[in-house]
């Protein structure tokens, strides 16, 4: 089981990015990769009534979101191979490199679009939430780097206490693999399958 | 339909591995029916000539499971697929896939080398074929995630079950007939059971690559894939009629290896392209 999960605050994030390049400056990573992405949600009509009044119910949020180390993971029952494993210390989901074979089934089913499989490297890549630095008893890169402090990271019983367990579009409903991440809307968020909105930053998340 | 050529080596595996192991169907059929073995009591030559022609449709699949490789970012290391035995349904399929193609060669080398006696080819072939069908609906089942709902269907089996049937009796005719057998076998249930055998296959190849398309035209995030393949859709249902029809005209008229060729070709391609349609429909629960 899980033990660790990630806060989002909706109500700070201002969609800067920084926890997006901080991982990817600690992972290394190379274009076309990046294993936390902010992804930007934008909706709603301005439209004229009758009189000539014109209102608008045009909306945009931000949500950051990496891996949700997702009780119900689903990318841990499709992989073959049993490198998608649960860190028996933390609880936090990695790949084992020496063990996958980048079949990318991992890739398909996570409906967070998590795991990528990365074919220089010959496997599987994802947020592994700083498995290293949770070990030394420090806290993920990403979060220290948020300069609004709208993420954060922590013991589920904790998190659960701050905030609800994620369920907001653009992403899928929550029962779908139980993820650890727990939020605080903005004002703005709509539910899961709203239609009417969609991703304005495709390139930069899919 | 970017997915789809996305996944070549998936549609390619899946494709030639239903077509080949699905070809051992109608050759347990043939030896089980009776009228074979009797018939070629009388020639073992042609029997040679069976046998060694069984090896066209494990070629396929073997080559099915080599395109399968070049999806893999890592395929030397290919034999970890089989850690997740009993839990990942890519494991199971994989497994299943390799215990067909054991069981088959285990058949062909013991056929070639005359050590095959009429009970035990009857036992090989007949689990052999039974192990095909199961290969085809692992294939399927290992689609069936519950977090991408166009591929999370029954139709996904039921499509490969489908193909397994009437593109490997197909390929089955073909072994048959290039060893000029199929004459021979024209007395007994083998040719009731093979049309049949085809008519079930192609219902179901249709039913499940149709149902599929209905599944996904139903999900509004799926709205883009469903417009794209809908002309491939009509391609593959109407390459499948057609393979349909050159299954069974050699089996009520006069056997020919012209027609069963060209049946193996149409089957061949009209898989593919429903295979391609059926990776076209991928998305999933969430981004
Ligand atoms: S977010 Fe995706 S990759 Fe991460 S645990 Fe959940 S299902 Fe697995
Ligand atoms: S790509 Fe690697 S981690 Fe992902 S399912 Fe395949 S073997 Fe498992």
């Amino acid at each position: 089981m899980s033990i660790y999960g990630f806060y989002f605050d909706g109500t700070r994030c201002t969609a800067c990015k920084t926890c997006v390049y901080a991982c990817k400056d600690k992972n290394d990573l190379n274009l076309g990769f990046a294993y936390r992405r902010v992804f930007e949600y934008t909706g709603g009509d301005t439209t004229r009534d009758g009189a000539g009044a014109i209102s608008s119910d045009c909306f945009t949020y931000s949500v950051s979101v990496s891996c949700n180390h997702c009780d119900n993971a689903v990318c841990i029952e499709v992989c073959p191979t049993a490198a998608m494993h649960r860190d028996p210390q933390t609880g936090l989901i990695c790949v084992d490199s020496s063990v996958c074979i980048g079949c990318g089934y991992c890739a398909l089913s996570c409906p967070y679009r998590a795991p990528k499989v990365d074919r220089a490297k010959g496997h599987s890549v994802k947020c592994d939430g700083c498995n290293d630095l949770i070990k030394d008893d420090k806290a993920p890169v990403c979060i220290l780097a948020c300069p609004t402090r709208a993420l954060g990271f922590g013991k589920i019983s904790e998190l659960q206490a701050k905030g609800e367990q994620v369920n907001i579009a653009p992403l899928p409903e929550k029962d779908y693999t139980l993820p650890n991440m727990y939020i605080k809307p903005s004002k703005d968020a709509r539910p899961v399958g709203t239609d009417n909105a969609f991703i304005a930053n495709p390139l930069e998340v899919l | 339909m970017e997915h789809a050529f996305a996944e070549l080596p998936l549609a390619t595996f899946s494709t030639l591995s239903s077509l080949g192991a699905g070809a051992f169907v109608v050759l347990a059929l043939a030896f089980l029916s009776g009228s074979l073995g009797d018939s070629l009591a009388g020639s073992p030559e042609k029997l040679k000539k069976i046998d060694r022609l069984a090896i066209i449709p494990i070629l396929l699949v073997g080559a099915g499971f080599i395109a399968a490789m070049f999806h893999l970012a890592t395929p030397q290391n290919a034999l970890n697929a089989l850690n997740g035995i009993g839990r990942s349904p890519l494991t199971n399929e994989v497994v299943v896939g390799l215990a067909f193609m054991v069981v088959a060669l285990v058949y062909w080398v013991v056929a070639l080398i005359g050590k095959l006696g009429a009970g035990a080819r009857k036992i090989l072939v007949s689990v052999a074929a039974v192990l095909a069908i199961a290969f085809a609906l692992f294939i399927g089942i290992a689609y069936m995630i519950p977090t991408i709902p166009t591929w999370n269907t029954l139709f996904a089996p039921i499509s490969i079950l489908g193909y397994c049937l009437l593109g490997g009796g197909l390929f089955g005719l073909l072994v048959l007939q290039a060893a000029d057998a199929l004459k021979d076998i024209s007395t007994g249930p083998f040719k009731a059971f093979t049309i049949s055998l085809s008519l079930i296959g192609a219902a179901a190849a249709i039913i499940g690559i149709g149902g599929q398309y209905l599944v996904a035209s139903g999900i509004e995030a799926a709205s883009h894939q469903v417009a794209a393949a809908w002309p491939w859709l009509i391609g593959s249902i109407a390459g499948l009629v057609l393979a349909l029809g050159l299954a069974i005209i050699p089996l009520i008229r006069k056997p020919s290896l012209g027609i069963i060729s060209l049946g193996c070709l149409v089957v061949l391609c009209s898989v593919f392209v429903g295979r391609l349609v059926f990776y076209a429909l991928y998305i999933t629960v969430g981004v």
